[in-house]
């Protein structure tokens, strides 16, 4: 039985990102800098999404010269449902943070 | 098998041989090392990467410790390779570094799957009754001698050069290896105490070592 474990800002941030780029592909070193976090933050939640099947990857098909195919990312449509439960949980958590004073973080260019 | 590689089996090999004729402790001496050894030998060395940077260096070296992670419903995924093509988009030397010690982090700090560590308990397990089980039979009382002596650092040897090349995982290769070592040495405990209540007192080495120590208690 997989124990289900309240997940970190850090791995909601990250979840975000991929959730409002939902029909395209995006990179790990992108979503490091769009959400300010480093890669050994980003890439192991990127390895867990996709072993849980929440994150599907693949290659780059038409990499430049030179350089060798980047690893993209997108959510699946398990990964898409969890996103959606944590947009409500962040909704529903929103009025109660704001009353105790507390602060939830959202994904950069992410309407609140 | 290329002349360098088996120059470096023969060499661990005869090291571990002579070590564990100098001091009943080898084994414990000779675990790790052996394990480091076997493991190493089996990296894919990539050619015409002399002019490769720190940061690449630094990933390499993490993503030849860890092999391919496995997704639901896909093919295993392999992170070394990702992050490595995620570095090479990178041209700041000091954000290179900064990436590339961070994806380190991330390859060496995830866990093996639990079926890996399962697979690695059981090759101890069954190395460790296997040396026993075989000290005991071919030994009788005594239970130790050139079984205890020899088998361990070959079969660690065997075991972590095994795994690892397999998986082609050098962490992988460390674990099962490391395990085997701590499985023999509670199998050369267990003759050890049973030596003590039989009150044989001499140390599981050479006859002409055991001459020596014959009164100690």
């Amino acid at each position: 039985m997989r124990r289900s474990r309240k997940p970190t800002p850090q791995t909601i941030a990250v979840v975000l990102a991929l959730a409002d780029n939902p029909s395209g592909w995006s990179h790990g070193y992108h979503l490091c800098r769009q959400l300010d976090l480093k890669a050994g933050t980003v890439y192991p939640i990127l390895m867990r999404l996709a072993e849980r099947g929440q994150v599907e990857t693949t290659w780059e098909t038409n990499p430049p010269s030179g350089r060798p195919a980047r690893h993209l990312y997108r959510l699946t449509g398990e990964g898409a449902r969890f996103a959606q439960a944590l947009r409500t949980a962040a909704a529903a958590e929103m009025p109660r943070a704001s009353r105790s004073g507390g602060v939830i973080r959202p994904a950069r260019g992410e309407a609140v | 098998m290329t002349r360098r590689r088996t120059g470096w089996i023969v060499g661990a090999l005869a090291v571990a041989l002579v070590l564990s004729m100098l001091a009943p402790g080898a084994v414990l001496v000779l675990a790790v090392p052996v394990a480091v050894v076997a493991s190493i030998l089996t990296r894919q060395r990539p050619r015409g990467h002399e002019d490769r940077d720190v940061a690449q260096r630094l990933l390499a070296a993490a993503a030849a410790v860890t092999g391919k992670r496995p997704s639901r419903g896909g093919d295993p995924v392999d992170w070394g390779a990702a992050l490595r093509a995620e570095l090479a988009t990178i041209t700041d030397p000091r954000e290179r570094r900064r990436f590339a010690l961070g994806a380190a982090v991330a390859l060496l700090g995830r866990p093996h799957s639990r079926r890996s560590f399962v697979v690695a308990a059981a090759v101890a397990v069954a190395f460790g009754a296997g040396l026993l089980g075989v000290s005991r039979a071919g030994l009788g009382n005594n239970g130790l001698g050139s079984v205890t002596l020899l088998l361990p650092p070959i079969m660690l040897f065997t075991i972590g050069y095994l795994c690892a090349r397999s998986t082609r995982s050098l962490r992988f290769g460390l674990e099962t290896g490391i395990l085997a070592a701590l499985t023999t040495l509670v199998a050369v405990a267990v003759i050890y105490g049973s030596r003590q209540r039989t009150g044989t007192t001499s140390p599981p080495i050479s006859a002409s070592s055991t001459a020596n120590t014959s009164t100690s208690t």
